[in-house]
């Protein structure tokens, strides 16, 4: 049973098995530069871990076995990766979760303002005609 | 110089299979109770103050976090199984400072208040009790 990360993920070194920590990459964090120990997207795992990533929406699954033991659709799995993802990038509030399904916005900047989705520009059209249709 | 730093982006990571993951859907953390213990070494021969010294031991943190609860999420589920099958866990905190800084604590008790209210989402109170250093 095997599942592949769909985005890089932090590794904690404490816990692994040498085999794992074979698949353990470092990179920089952030402006400051201090290496950490990561597994990059695409790290394959193996066994019930395998699963257990593919249910938190953190992997997909490489083979038959984890996807008849996981058990989901293919929009089933694309959802559950979609709200990991959000998790991953800070975005808890419910209407911040809604704008990213949408495509609105694609996470926060450093200044914690909106990052600009694909539709961030059509998103606020819109808003702009429904608020002078008010104004009428 | 200090920096006011925002609290939106602040992450709670739990170690699953040696894979940081994401805490969803987190409103709130609180990390409290790291202090360093003291003895009273008050003496009837002392001053009128009351004096004390440092044992040398640190009370470890507990961290208390506040989600929006998700019964069907298997990272809140796998939180929750830790209430009865405890297993000392890695929870790293990151904070959204350009760093960014991030914190690891060894989690080895667990708690899981639930709340439903007609003026909030169900909600859910992690609760860890830490052990040792920070790292």
């Amino acid at each position: 049973m095997k599942a592949k990360l769909v985005i890089t993920h932090e590794a904690d070194m404490s816990t692994m098995s040498e085999e794992l920590k074979s698949k353990v990459r470092f990179a920089k964090n952030g402006e400051a530069g201090k290496p950490i120990a990561i597994f990059p997207a695409g790290t394959e795992f193996e066994g019930d871990q395998a699963l257990a990533l593919c249910r938190n929406g953190q992997a997909t699954p490489s083979d038959q076995e984890c996807a008849d033991a996981l058990g989901l659709t293919e929009a089933q799995l694309n959802a559950l990766q979609i709200g990991y993802k959000m998790d991953m990038l800070g975005i808890h509030k419910p209407e911040d979760r809604e704008l990213y399904r949408a495509g609105v916005i694609s996470g926060f900047d450093k200044n914690g303002r909106y990052k600009p989705g694909v539709n961030w520009d059509e998103y606020n059209k819109a808003k702009t005609a429904v608020a002078a249709e008010e104004e009428v | 110089m200090a920096n006011k730093i925002k609290s939106k982006g602040t992450a709670l990571l739990m170690s699953i299979a040696s894979v940081y993951t994401a805490i969803p859907q987190l409103k709130s953390i609180s990390i409290s109770g790291e202090k360093s213990e003291v003895f009273e070494n008050t003496t009837l021969d002392g001053s009128a103050f009351k004096t004390k010294s440092p044992t040398g031991y640190v009370d470890p943190a507990s961290i208390s976090a506040d989600v929006f609860y998700d019964p069907q999420n298997a990272v809140h589920a796998a939180f929750i199984a830790l209430i009865a099958a405890p297993v000392a866990t890695n929870f790293k905190v990151t904070f959204a400072d350009a760093g960014p800084t991030s914190v690891v604590y060894s989690g080895v008790g667990f708690g899981f208040d639930k709340s439903a209210s007609p003026a909030d989402g169900l909600s859910g109170t992690m609760t860890i009790e830490t052990s040792g250093a920070p790292s």
